[in-house]
């Protein structure tokens, strides 16, 4: 019981100096670190250390030295000061090859650890159900993590100098103890006044860049704009310049007058501590003078006392940098503590381990049972839908903008969960499935698919990786989504890099050119099943058509989801699914939906009208 | 997949070109205040050389107190350590004058040299933004620009500093005893020679990487963004994308060890040079203070140790300054070629808008800048003020192309382009006032909602009144209402929260910019319908005449139903335009448009 009290209250008085309020935080980042590679940081820190200890030695060499002189220049023997000063030589090579080391320390740590904690965040990120990604907060925090897990690396760099620069003021500190108790007195002094002068300052540092995070954001938005090429068109054209300039020069000048600010207050700290050390360096001089008179010590002590001084300066000045600059890390582990500690609800989706799985009913492929989805349970973006589709059907999903269809499209993919109601696959409800088994049966393109800044190779490869070097099946897919003519019209084929970020002859492709991209990928090993989201949104009416025709004569027999505005095309299907604020509205065959007269009908008129010669515009 | 590094190693620029530069820059973007503070901290330079002055008396005192202990010699100690004290205090002084004024000018050298790259980038031709080696080096050099601009001044700050430093020690070092000096000069060099490498080194490896660098982040970026992760997730492939990123990683970190090994082992063998010839110095002056003729101190020993240390330390920062400033007359060159683009000229802008805003294209041929290809061959065609007019044609047919040169911002290598009469290259900046523009891939600003209106019309002020008007004849003002904060509401990520538009909505905005132009007498619609909803669509469609008025109208659109509305339509194929007329007449010609027309109307007709 006395244990506790006395670590807790331990705890609350360095909370108080401000000195250490993120225990957790640093605890874990070693654990971390430690997990990762121990054997390189225990050498590194251990070559810090004695590489800190060097100047104990060299200054110990100095004072011998000169006590040696005034002790011998009467009798004129120099032999025995030269090795004394190629002693002394030696020990500042060492020292100063000792200084590399941080820089080095830095290059393979970082690389090591960076690598390490990237490697576990990727797999970490595997495990997270994808509904919660649509919580921007939550998006922007895992997205923000992925960018700084790099950070450990800084922070056991960090405390290897520190502990290095810890055993180097030891070490000083015990020549001081040797040496005059003054000196120890002195070094005492200003070690604790440096702390906690120090401290503060970190406080405000930090308050600051919470601050200013946000507004950096923001001007880098701005300057981005500028010398990004997505709005290079309507800058000009729309003589947008002035304007975003203007907004980034506001910013900058209120952040340097920040900025400016938080820089006086920490060279404030630091002239505090050199006016104290000026003082302090006058005063161990003159006592220096007094011991020297009295006989208490040689010249070589005077020496020593001086410049073990100034030594210990530099050395606590260093220790208390490394501190402050593994501390301002701690904030960042303390984020990726919390995220990676997450645990997830996975109820409703398909795991992520390899079982052997037989379907329940293999020919009701989907089947939902008053499902209500929304991504904030209490404003559902789906209300209570009902379908199947069998084995081989063909179902177009209509409906407005935001009316669900994209959501619905991932609830049966198994990326989303049910709030209410039930959901199955062949029979079975999404957690009985594999991820592995449930994927390997889709062929799947979004509306917003990714392009990716590799070789066209890899983009359709992407449907089915496993067939990355099988050209056949490859081109095969591409010939199905209308992009085998744009392949072989490129000298490399499908090893052309798409993209020119990265590569100076990468192909830039048109939105169009991207799209059948994107559907090539879907049609990679003739997956049992479809889902095509907004599949010819980008094309031309021709290609657009035959992409539809394309599709069409593409399924055989297979069973397939299509999700398109452009009603034309939802004839095509068996069966017809419309939503409309997030219920379904209407459910049957083309001529069954035109006969009802409602909802899909109206729509379809809306379109269809200006093809039909009677136009109800102004002019005609 | 990773570039085959066949990079170009750029020369090396001038020291004391990019000194002169830095120079420039200083008095360009500082006042006299932040530079009367700079010389006064420069000045405190001096200072080191009378302490090592100051010590090596105060030590010789010192050593004589230990035979006399008089007061004379007490009150010399005294002296002497007042002196010093004073020098000490004057050191404190200057330095931090010395570190607020190089944080000032810093700031001042940094914003002064973004405003001006701002400037220039949002004006430069566009032709330019296409090509790689110009969008690459712009990343690069905004990216780059807070770091090394950093580096310059206070590398230049530095060279100055340590010059002043290392003469003013070296002279105290010659005085005392010029072999000394030229030795402790002597064994600095082979340190210089490496620092001056490395640096050189630095620079091409910050070069080399910086594709690599942003592959093997671009890689990484995937996992941490929600459109990809989904992606991998349904298409498995995480670790083939994890074993890529590793694969780029250890290059890159190859690549590193390589360089830190020989900085290593050159940095070690410098060390070695220096310190050894410091060592003979030592030796040397001992001997001095061994023979009982040259009346020599102990005090000497400590100045030349003391001259030995700051010297060397001089020498090195003097190179490393020098090293600093060279690597960064590289990026300085970068910089001033970015300046160096040609910008558009604006001209007429400010002219009266021309009644009649015809537009003609006479022979027009064009290709882009980095293909010999011709994208637009043998376009003749004249668009008189008040028509409507609709542009269709397939993929790459050339229509945005059309578009692009309209608004001026390609121009074309044969013909000529008019408006309102005259050269539309001397009356750019006319020609885009007087036109307002909806883009296929139009600008989703994180910025307020009312904001993202005004940027329709920058030409003035807009009222409050006049934003809401033009959301209410777009359309956009209903779902507007709806939002917490209506007018004020932040769209994007940049504030608290977050609020996302849907495609149809931002479309809606996108027109309503265009709208605010009530003076506008041309508007370009490119695929304005794409994200909306039909009846959203069918909406526009049938206020097409009101919301166009007597402006000319060109639509470009992939919705051949709409064309109708046209007063002539423009069939683009192959860079050229094959049909042209108004509906019914290209109907009946039975040509590439019927074709068209009848692919899509099929799926609305029986």
């Amino acid at each position: 019981m006395g244990q506790v009290i006395t670590k807790s209250r331990a705890l609350k008085l360095l909370k108080k100096l401000k000195i250490f309020d993120q225990w957790d935080a640093a605890k874990w980042a070693y654990r971390q670190g430690w997990e990762i590679d121990k054997r390189n940081f225990i050498f590194w820190t251990v070559l810090n250390i004695l590489g800190a200890l060097i100047p104990v030695y060299s200054l110990r060499v100095i004072k011998e030295i000169i006590d040696y002189i005034t002790a011998n220049i009467a009798a004129g023997s120099l032999s025995d000061i030269a090795w004394r000063i190629g002693a002394l030589c030696g020990l500042w090579v060492l020292q100063s090859s000792y200084h590399i080391i941080p820089e080095i320390i830095k290059y393979t740590m970082q690389t090591r650890y960076s690598i390490a904690m990237q490697r576990r965040y990727a797999t970490f990120v595997g495990t997270i159900p994808l509904c919660k990604f649509d919580n921007s907060e939550f998006a922007a925090k895992i997205s923000h993590v992925g960018s700084t897990c790099n950070r450990l690396a800084y922070v056991m760099g960090g405390t290897a100098s520190f502990i290095g620069a810890f055993a180097g003021t030891v070490g000083l500190f015990w020549l001081a103890f040797t040496t005059s108790w003054l000196l120890l007195l002195i070094a005492a002094v200003f070690f604790a006044v440096a702390l906690v002068l120090t401290g503060k300052n970190y406080r405000q540092h930090y308050d600051f860049w919470a601050v200013a995070k946000l507004e950096i954001r923001k001007q880098d938005y701005y300057a981005g704009l500028i010398t990004g090429r997505e709005s290079g068109k309507e800058i000009r054209a729309m003589k947008l310049n002035d304007f975003f300039r203007n907004r980034w020069r506001t910013l900058t000048e209120k952040l340097s007058e920040m900025q400016l600010d938080l820089d006086m207050k920490s060279a404030k700290v630091n002239h505090i501590l050199g006016l104290i050390h000026l003082g302090f360096s006058i005063l161990i001089l003159g006592f220096g003078v007094w011991l020297l008179r009295r006989g208490d010590i040689m010249l070589g002590g005077l020496v020593l006392i001086w410049q073990l001084h100034d030594r210990l300066y530099s050395s606590m000045h260093s220790l208390v940098r490394h501190y402050m600059y593994t501390l301002s890390y701690l904030p960042f582990m303390a984020e990726q503590k919390e995220v990676f500690e997450m645990v997830f609800d996975e109820t409703g989706l398909p795991s992520r381990e390899h079982k052997e799985i037989i379907p329940q009913d293999p020919e009701t492929i989907f089947r939902l049972e008053n499902v209500t989805f929304g991504y904030n349970p209490d404003q559902p973006v789906l209300k209570n839908i009902s379908f199947t589709v069998k084995r081989g059907e063909t179902v177009a999903l209509v409906g407005d903008n935001g009316a669900g269809k994209t959501t619905l499209i991932k609830l049966l993919l198994g990326l989303y969960a049910p709030n209410k109601g039930k959901a199955f696959f062949e029979g079975m409800p999404y957690d009985e499935l594999t991820q592995e088994y449930l994927y390997s049966k889709m062929g799947v393109v979004f509306q917003d698919f990714k392009q990716y800044h590799f070789t066209i190779r890899e983009n359709i490869a992407f449907g089915d990786i496993k067939q990355l070097h099988n050209d056949e099946a490859l081109m095969e897919a591409a010939r199905k989504g209308q992009a085998d003519k744009l392949i072989l019209a490129q000298e490399k084929g499908l090893d052309t890099f798409l993209g020119r970020e990265y590569e100076e002859d990468g192909l830039a492709l048109s939105g169009g050119e991207w799209q059948r991209i994107g559907v090539s990928r879907a049609h990679v090993s003739d997956k049992e099943i479809l889902i095509l989201d907004e599949p010819a949104a980008k094309l031309d009416p021709v290609a657009e058509m035959e992409q539809f025709m394309a599709i069409k004569h593409s399924l055989h027999g297979r069973t397939a989801v299509l999700v398109s505005h452009r009603l034309g095309f939802a004839r095509l299907a068996d069966k017809i699914v419309v939503l409309k604020d997030g219920e379904m509205v209407e459910l049957g065959t083309h001529e069954e939906l035109m006969k009802a007269n409602r909802h899909y009908a109206e729509m379809f008129r809306a379109q269809a009208e200006w093809y039909e010669g009677r136009v109800t515009g102004n002019g005609f | 997949m990773a570039s085959n590094g066949k990079l170009k190693r750029s020369k090396g620029v001038g020291i004391v070109e990019t000194l002169f530069t830095t120079g420039k820059l200083l008095f360009e973007a500082c006042g006299p205040k932040e530079i009367g503070l700079l010389t006064v901290g420069l000045l405190g330079y001096l200072i080191p050389a009378g302490m090592i002055f100051l010590q090596k008396e105060f030590f010789n005192h010192a050593e004589q107190l230990v035979i006399d202990p008089s007061s004379t010699v007490i009150r010399d100690i005294a002296v002497t350590l007042a002196l010093w004290s004073g020098l000490m205090l004057a050191q404190w002084v200057v330095g931090i004058i010395e570190g607020h004024a190089s944080r000032l000018v810093n700031i001042r050298i940094n914003n002064y040299m973004m405003n001006r790259l701002l400037g220039k980038i949002g004006s430069i031709r566009y032709e330019y933004m296409d090509t790689p080696e110009v969008f690459n080096k712009l990343e690069w050099v905004s990216r780059e620009l807070p770091s090394r601009i950093a580096q310059v001044v206070y590398s230049s700050l530095g060279f100055v500093g340590s010059l002043l430093a290392g003469s003013s020690v070296g002279a105290l070092g010659f005085s005392e005893d010029w072999r000394i000096a030229l030795i402790i000069i002597a064994g600095g060099i082979p340190a210089c020679l490496f620092v001056h490498l490395q640096n050189d080194e630095e620079y091409y490896r910050a070069q080399w990487e910086s594709p690599e660098l942003r592959q093997q982040w671009h890689v990484f970026r995937l996992f941490t963004r929600r459109d990809s992760i989904r992606e991998m997730r349904v298409g498995q492939y995480s670790d083939y994308l994890m074993e890529k990123w590793a694969d780029l990683s250890l290059q890159l970190r190859n690549h590193r060890y390589k360089y830190i090994r020989k900085y290593y082992l050159f940095n070690v063998l410098s060390n070695i040079f220096n310190y050894t010839s410091i060592g003979v110095a030592l030796w040397i002056v001992c001997l001095r203070i061994f023979d009982p003729v040259s009346g020599t101190g102990i005090g000497s020993f400590m100045l030349v140790y003391g001259v030995a240390m700051s010297l060397q330390g001089d020498i090195i920062s003097l190179f490393s300054d020098i090293s600093g400033v060279a690597a960064t007359g590289k990026y300085l060159k970068d910089y001033y070629d970015l300046l160096r683009y040609d910008s558009e000229e604006l001209a007429g802008e400010d002219d009266p808008l021309p009644e009649n805003g015809d537009i003609t294209f006479e022979n027009v041929w064009f290709h882009y800048p980095n293909t010999d290809r011709y994208v637009l061959q043998d376009i003749n065609v004249t668009i008189k003020q008040g028509e409507k007019v609709a542009i269709v044609g397939e993929n790459g047919s050339g229509k945005s192309t059309f578009v692009a040169l309209l608004c001026g911002l390609y121009q074309p290598q044969r013909g000529r382009i008019t408006f309102a009469g005259k050269e539309l290259s001397e009356v750019l900046g006319l020609m885009r006032r007087a036109t307002s523009f909806v883009f296929q891939d139009f600008g989703r600003y994180q910025l307020t909602v009312a904001d993202n209106i005004r940027i329709g019309n920058t030409y003035r002020e807009l009222t409050e009144g006049e934003i809401i008007t033009a959301a209410k004849r777009a359309d956009a003002d209903g779902f507007i209402q709806e939002m917490e904060q209506k007018y004020n509401t932040f769209l994007g990520s940049l504030e608290q929260g977050r609020t996302d538009l849907s495609g149809g909505q931002w479309q809606k905005l996108a027109f309503a910019r265009c709208i605010t132009r009530q003076e506008a007498k041309v508007m370009i619609l490119d695929e304005q319908t794409a994200a909306l909803d039909p009846i959203s669509e069918a909406r526009f469609y049938r206020e097409f005449r009101e919301l166009t008025g007597d402006r000319t109208a060109i639509m470009i659109s992939h919705r051949l139903g709409a064309t109708k509305l046209a007063d002539r339509i423009l069939v683009f194929h192959e860079g050229r335009i094959v049909e042209e007329g108004t509906h019914e007449k290209l109907m009946s010609k039975n040509g590439l448009y019927a074709q068209m027309y009848e692919a899509q109307a099929q799926w609305y007709t029986a």
